[in-house]
Parts: C-alpha cells; structure tokens; sequence
C-alpha cells in the first residue's frame, strides 16, 4: 500500500517553501500538542482558505492572509504581503467600502453570520449518527467538511474586520490621550461586556447554586468528577438535577472540547466531567460568591473610564470617537463568541462526524477502534466509506499513530528559518505588513527591561492590578484539575476551555500573548492581573512557588527561590 | 476664439486675475489671484491665447486643421490618430511669428534676471479657457514639461503644449460633445522650478486629531516628493494657528532627499550633519504658516498645501506654496462619522 504524506499537498518542503517565505511560524496556540492528521488536514486547508479569504473580501491594503503548512502535527504560518505600492492603492480603494459595514452595522452582520452557521450546524445534527445508512454517514461528512470550509471564512472576515477598527482606537487612544494598549484604563475601556462564555459560565455557576439547594454539594465535593454522572443517576434528585445539566448540555454548553483546537478528546456531550468539574469549583468557592457583581462592577469601571476618557477628548473630536470606541469595542465580545459559535462548535461537530464514521469503520474491522479515524484523510475515508468491510486501513492507521506519538515526544521548533534569516528579520515582517491579526494576537508589544525592577521576568500588561499566590505550571489541557482557588496560571497560552478556571485564580502569566490574545481579554473580564510576552514562564517558574505578579508594571518576582 | 485689440501676447502671473480667464486660462488665472492674496507662488508668465491666435491664424494652419478634420468619418478611430499626428506635427514645424518669439524669450531673459539665473528652469504647461475647461480634465491635457533651460527650449515646449490640443483624445472629445475645431485656444504658463533647498506638506488643521486650532507641517531637504510620497520620516512642526507660536519640533532622522543635479532629478541621503538636523529655521516655518492661514481664509476650508524654500531668492521672497487645495480626511464638516472613522482606519495601512 502507498502512503499519502499526512496533509497531501500542504505538507511543509523545506527547500520549496523556505523560497516562497524565509520565514515560518509555528502556531503555538493552537498546534501544541501536535495535531492528529484528520484535524491537521482541516485546519491547514481552510484556516488557510479563511485567512486569504477574510483578507480579500475586506481587500486588506498590505497583506493577503497567511499561507499554512503542516509539519509533524505543527500548523507553521507565513505571511502573504502585498509587495507593489500601486496594488496597495488599489486594495485600499475596495477596502474603503469592504470595511464599512463594520463601522455601521456589526451587529447585523455578526447575527447575520451566526444565524447562518447556526443552520448548518442544525441541518448536520438531525442526522441520526447511530442509525443512519453509511451513504448518509459520508453524506454529512462532506457537508461537516463543506461547513467548516464556511466557518473559516466567517471566521476571518469578521476577526480582520473586527480588529481592525481596535487597531485604530488602539493608536488614537495612544496618540490623543498617551493609554497604549498595555495600560489599566485602556483595559477598562475593553472590557465588561456580557458575551456567550460568559453565559454559559454563569449558567454553571445556577448549576452550583441549584446543587446546593438541591443538597447535592456533598455527593459533588466527595464524588470525582468522571464518577459524577453515574452517581447522580443513582437517586431521584440526583436524576432531576442530571436531566436538566443534560438540557442545558445539548442546548447550550455541550459543543464544545476541552481543547479548542483538536477533535481527539471527547465533547462535553460525550463526557460532561469538564461541566461538574466547574461546577465543583463553584462549590468549593462557596455560595456568597456572586460572579453577576464582579462583572457589574467591571462593567461599572468600564463606564467609567469611558466618561473620564471622553472628558479629554477635544469637543469636535467626540461624536466621532466614540463611534469608534463602540466598533473596537466590539473585539472584547467577538473574541470570546466566535470560539464559542464558531471553533467550539464547528471541531465538535466534525468530531461526532467522524467519530461516526469511526465506530463503522471499527465495527467492520478496517480500523482497530473508532479514534483511529483521525489518522485517516478524507480521501481514505472517501475510500472506504460505504463498505469498510472490504478495506484494511489499519497499516495507515498503525504508521501515522507511531508518527504522531514521536511527535508528541519531539516537540515543534517555534519558527523555520531561511538560512541567514533573523528572528529579528522575521518579527520586522510581521509587524510590517500591518496585519491586525498577528499584531494583537500573536506578536503583541515587547516587554520593555527595566533592571531597576529586580524582576524575575519581564513582560506585557495584558490587564492590570497585582496579585500574590502559587505559581501553577500548565503545559497541558488536563492538567487545568490541578488549579486551586488562589493560584497563578504559568502557562505558555490559554484559550476558551480554560475561561473557568479565571474566576478562581488570582492572576496569570503567559508565555505569549498580545492585547486580544484570549488570557488578556478573559484577565480583564475576570478583573485579576495578567502579564503575557515574559517568553520563558512556563521554564523560569515551578509548580508550587510563590510569585508576585504586577500587571502595571509588566513584572512577576519569585518570591521563593 | 479671437482676440480683443490691445491685449498682450505675454502677461506676467503677478497682473492675471480671474478676469484674464479667456486670455490666460484657468491655471494661470488662479496663480494670479493666489500672487494678490499674497500667497507667494514661484514667479512666471502666461503666454495668451492672443498668441496662439495669431500663430494658427496666420500661414492658414487653422484653416488647414479644419479641412483635415472634416474630411474624416469620426467613429474612424485610426483615421482621427493618424490625422492628429499629422496636425501635431504641422502645428510644431511652423514657425512662431517673430515678435511672438521675442516677447517669450524676453520674458524668460527677466524671469532668469530676477532669479540670477541666465538659465533658469522652469516648468511650461497648458493652461485652458473656459469652454476647455471640462475637456482638460477629461481629456488629461494637463501635459506639463518641467525642468525646462534656456529660450530656445521654452519657445519649443510652448509649441509643443499647443500642438497637445490636437492629441486624438482631445480631438474625440470635441467631437463628441460639438465644439467646433476652429474655435479651439489655449494659454501657456511658464513660471521658474522652485529650486528647493527644502520642501514638504502642510495642513491647516491636524489631520489625524481633526483638531482645527493647530497647524501641522512637515518637510525634509530638497524638493517635496520625499515627503508626499512618504519615502522619509519628515521633520514634524506644530504651530499654534491663532498666535503662530511653535508647539512641537520634532527632528527625524532624514536618510533620503531628492535633490536636482544637472538636468535630472536624483535621490540622494543628505549629507551626515543634515540628516540629524532640522530643515527649517524658526523665521521660514512662521512665514510659511502665514501663507497656509491666508489659504484656508481664502477658500474658507482646511487646506492641505504643498511647499517649497528655494535657494536662488532671498527670505522671505523665497517661501513659496506650490499647491493648495482642501483637506479631504479630516476637517471635512459634512463628513459622516463612519467616513471618518474610514479616513483613518485606511490610512493605518500607508505607513
């Protein structure tokens, strides 16, 4: 049998795209751990179509998206720039117009795009998987695949268009009243908006207080979480409470993993330990907590921020400003919503498309067991889709596995390089082409030393105020149990999943992160200090140390050595 | 058209004013009435239509045009080319008649006196009347032969801005919308090249803040392409615009400059100790800022004005502005918010 490279066509070729781009990123967010095949293949296809098709669509003047490459279970990215000036008139010509709805109308056109995928994912979902022929299985794996095709498209359009009104106040606010993006009023001016995270956390916080009214906190408290489920089916109250946790799931929270970007771990569908885990955390903070005052009382600062700001803003200036202030705004709620509709949602459904496929495939014995189907391509699922039984995929299977697991132990480089070619080089690009994208999200300022300090790791503000606790090192999504009340996240990024565990902990350090980075905008909902761009975190800080993390002043000290 | 007795073939811009528009143009009218404001532009001369007149009337060449023109179909493209050549080129073999000469090239002779330049360059463009008025800028009869030395060349570019009445562009125009041929005139405009020392933009009224009680103006050394186009970080002025007291300089460090050597225009770093210093003395921003608040209550908007410092005139007779026209991204009353919001956010790409 002939093996297929693991991304047929987009795998990276050193000596062929190192000449298209001397330099290539690897995108540490959403790639670390590396990526199964089945989800690489997704991502680097239409992550890729979205980017260039977001920035065409807008007709961004000075770039045209990314382009991807998959390498080892890596997503390595490289900038499309426009090159000629006459071509940047001229994209900047249509941009004019492109962007407009943005400034004028960006509630309907985001309601208008998630109404729009939402009927998909509801078109995908009538499907009965269990029962349903393999020519319908195959049918809707097409349309899961076409559907995260438009996805990534919404995806872009909206997160180029959203940023780049932010990038603009960014500056003014910078120009006319000397806040950068690092800087507390600036931070209160972006945050304090209720978006559908939010909902969903404050749905499991009801959760929390329902069990305890219910006096089901004991069985919470004693009962592991991956037990949960069992152990409240086994009493009438517990029965209750579980039907409508499972409502709520289908309705509301279950789309989702708890790795944002990969299909191999379960949804909270299929194993809701996530959900009653947060849930527990609720509980052990105790009932007096109350998560609506905490975000009134943001959303109060940010009120008045915006009124002291305004203040200074010459009188002609004013109308115009805070239109502006309003659309960049907008960059706080987006962030959040668009994982949840859009990334949560979308890799859900494509898992329990798979995972379908999975099972028949299993059951027909051409693979060994339904999680083998990420380490298939669609065309070999294509292949083999209507009658398994007569195809044995399991050498592909068996290869790619071996493949993937010396990933997982070797790790990604952070970048490829041309030889000869600088990290400085390669940074100087980025911020070069203006990309609203990787400025705010990738790239983000960088930390300014400041000996005087003594300083143990210098980095960013990506929200404000100082907090004192233990230091808790988290590589990896499973290890998120191991956070107590109190604690300081060290982590290299965070993303969705994790926006629970920031109402228990007192701050948080990353290792990379810019203004719109998720740590930075959840840190300032959540109101606890956030220091990101100290690049070494995750190896200067242990596990179980005591640290002083200072928002305003972009610092974190070891205060056990 | 033809020509009232006793007008000049010659009329210095500094005696044009709007009411010369059918003997001098629009463009050498305007730099008339800009000189009287007291908006100093580079000094020069309009060559009337009372000389164009006289030169296609005499030797027949009007009539001739007229018969080559009729006599071809006008949906004949080729055709309506090959006979606009052919005019073209009667037009610049026919000799000026010689007073018409004279009078231009002893109108350079004092223009290089005034300068201390036998040789001065300057810049000969058309200039057109009122009813060419729209087919100039449709047509794009804005031909302009800049860096032009000595009278025999002059003489030549003016024959050569006549002869550009007849492109076959402007000859399908006027087709198009019926105006006769015969009746057909223009106005040439010779006026000196700013030989700049130093040059840049200035808007009077911040355009990014939109705040109108502040003046901006920025330059580098040599002419003004390097800071219109943005090839430089420019030398940053503000200027309070009620009292003329001076803000903020903010010095940048100027690695390229566009400067003339010979006949052609190179770009060059300036010399070491240049780049780190600043382009303009305290006296030459003030009086250059006076002429940008005289612009703006002239046209009674913002303008966003281009300037020069020229080296072979003395201060202040050398501060000139060498364009001036209303400042479109901010300023702009009627402006909606989203166009402004606009404005800015697509100028974040042109850095």
């Amino acid at each position: 049998m002939k093996f297929y490279d693991v991304v047929p066509g987009l795998d990276f070729m050193e000596e062929y795209d190192l000449e298209q781009s001397p330099a290539w990123f690897l995108d540490a967010t959403h790639s670390v751990p590396p990526w199964t095949p089945m989800f690489g293949w997704f991502w680097i296809n239409f992550c890729r179509h979205g980017m260039q098709y977001g920035a065409e669509t807008l007709s961004l003047p000075t770039v045209k998206g990314w382009d991807w490459r998959f390498k080892d279970g890596g997503g390595y990215l490289t900038l499309l720039m426009v090159d000629s000036d006459k071509e940047k008139a001229e994209r900047e010509k249509k941009f004019r117009e492109a962007i407009r709805p943005f400034v004028e109308n960006y509630e309907g056109l985001w309601g208008g795009y998630v109404k729009e995928i939402l009927k998909r994912y509801e078109n995908l979902k009538t499907l009965d998987v269990s029962t349903a022929s393999n020519i319908k299985l195959l049918e809707n794996f097409e349309e899961t695949i076409d559907t995260c095709r438009r996805m990534w498209e919404i995806h872009m359009h909206m997160m180029y268009g959203t940023y780049t009104p932010y990038v603009l106040f960014e500056q003014l606010c910078t120009q006319l009243l000397h806040i950068d993006d690092t800087h507390p009023t600036f931070h209160k001016l972006v945050a304090g908006f209720d978006n559908e995270s939010f909902r969903v956390d404050r749905r499991l916080w009801e959760f929390s207080k329902k069990a305890k009214e219910m006096g089901l906190d004991g069985l919470f408290m004693q009962t592991p979480s991956k037990q949960m489920k069992a152990k409240l089916g086994e009493s009438d109250k517990g029965k209750t409470f579980l039907k409508e946790f499972d409502e709520f799931l289908e309705k509301e929270a279950g789309w989702r993993m708890e790795r944002m970007a990969e299909i191999n771990v379960p949804t909270w569908q299929e194993d809701p330990t996530p959900g009653f885990e947060t849930v527990k955390m609720y509980l052990k903070k105790g009932g007096e907590f109350d998560l609506d005052q905490d975000r009134k009382k943001i959303e109060k600062e940010r009120k008045d921020a915006e009124k002291e700001v305004l203040g200074k803003i010459a009188p002609e200036q004013k109308s115009w400003f805070s239109m502006l202030m309003k659309v960049a705004q907008n960059c706080s709620r987006f962030s959040e919503e668009h994982n949840h509709y859009l990334d949560l949602y979308t890799h859900a459904l494509m898992r329990r498309s798979c995972m379908a496929l999975g099972n028949r495939f299993a059951k027909s014995g051409s693979i060994n067991q339904p999680e083998d189907i990420f380490f298939l391509m669609p065309d070999e699922v294509r292949k083999a889709g209507i009658n398994p039984d007569k195809l044995n995929l399991k050498p592909i299977v068996q290869r790619r596995r071996k493949e993937w697991e010396e990933w997982n132990q070797n790790g990604n480089p952070p970048a490829i390089f041309k030889e000869g070619f600088t990290l400085e080089q390669a940074i100087g690009g980025l911020v070069q082409s203006l990309d609203p994208i990787a400025l705010k999200v990738v790239v983000g300022s960088m930390p300014v030393p400041k000996p005087e300090l003594k300083a143990d790791l210098m980095g960013t503000c990506g929200s404000s105020g100082v907090a004192e606790g233990i230091a808790r090192v988290v590589l990896r999504d499973e290890d998120l149990p191991t956070i107590q009340k109190g604690d300081i996240l060290v982590a290299m990024s965070t993303s969705p999943a994790w926006t629970p565990v920031f109402s228990m902990i007192n701050g948080v350090v990353v290792d990379r992160g810019a203004s719109l980075s998720h740590a930075a905008i959840v840190g300032r909902e959540y109101g606890i200090p956030v220091v990101m761009n100290v690049f070494t975190g995750t190896q200067v800080i242990k596990s179980g140390q005591r640290i002083r993390v200072d928002g305003n002043l972009g610092a974190v000290f070891i205060l056990d050595k | 058209m033809p020509s009232k007795k006793g007008t000049k073939n010659v009329i210095w811009f500094k005696n044009c004013s709007t009411k010369d528009f059918s003997q001098v143009g629009g463009k050498n009218a305007n730099l008339g009435e800009m000189l009287r404001l007291g908006l100093r532009v580079p000094p020069g001369f309009a060559v009337t239509t009372k000389a164009f007149n006289t030169f296609i009337d005499r030797g027949r060449v009007r009539n001739e045009i007229v018969r080559t023109l009729s006599q071809i179909p006008p949906e004949n493209i080729h055709a309506l080319e090959e006979a606009g050549r052919q005019i073209r080129e009667r037009i610049e073999s026919t000799p000026i008649p010689k007073n018409i000469v004279k009078e231009i090239k002893e109108a350079y002779q004092k223009l290089g006196d005034l300068c201390g330049n036998p040789d001065i360059p300057v810049a000969v463009r058309s200039s057109a009347t009122s009813e060419d008025t729209k087919m100039a800028s449709f047509a794009g009869l804005h031909d302009s032969y800049l860096w032009v030395r000595g009278e025999g060349e002059v003489v030549q570019y003016v024959l050569k801005c006549w002869a550009s009445l007849f492109t076959d562009r402007v000859i399908a125009y006027r087709n198009q919308i019926g105006w006769p041929h015969d009746k057909v005139t223009i106005s040439v405009g010779v006026q000196k090249m700013v030989n700049a020392k130093c040059a840049g933009v200035m808007f009077t009224i911040d355009p990014i803040m939109g705040d109108a009680n502040k003046i901006v103006v920025e330059g580098n050394w040599g002419l003004g392409e390097s800071v219109v186009k943005g090839e430089v970080s420019p030398d940053h002025f503000l200027v309070d615009k009620q009292t003329s007291e001076i803000l903020e300089k903010n010095c940048a460090q100027k690695l390229v400059c566009y400067q003339l050597e010979g006949n052609k225009v190179v770009c060059r770093p300036p010399s070491p100790e240049k780049q780190n210093q600043l382009c303009l003395k305290d006296e030459e921003l003030v009086e250059i800022v006076r002429l940008g608040k005289i612009s703006e209550t002239h046209y009674q908007s913002a303008q966003d004005l281009e300037w020069a410092i020229d080296v072979d005139l003395p201060f202040p007779e050398n501060v000139f502005l060498v364009q001036t026209r209303p400042v479109t991204s901010a300023g702009k009353p009627k402006q909606s918010n989203t166009d402004i919001i606009i404005d800015m956010m697509s100028s974040l790409f042109r850095r």
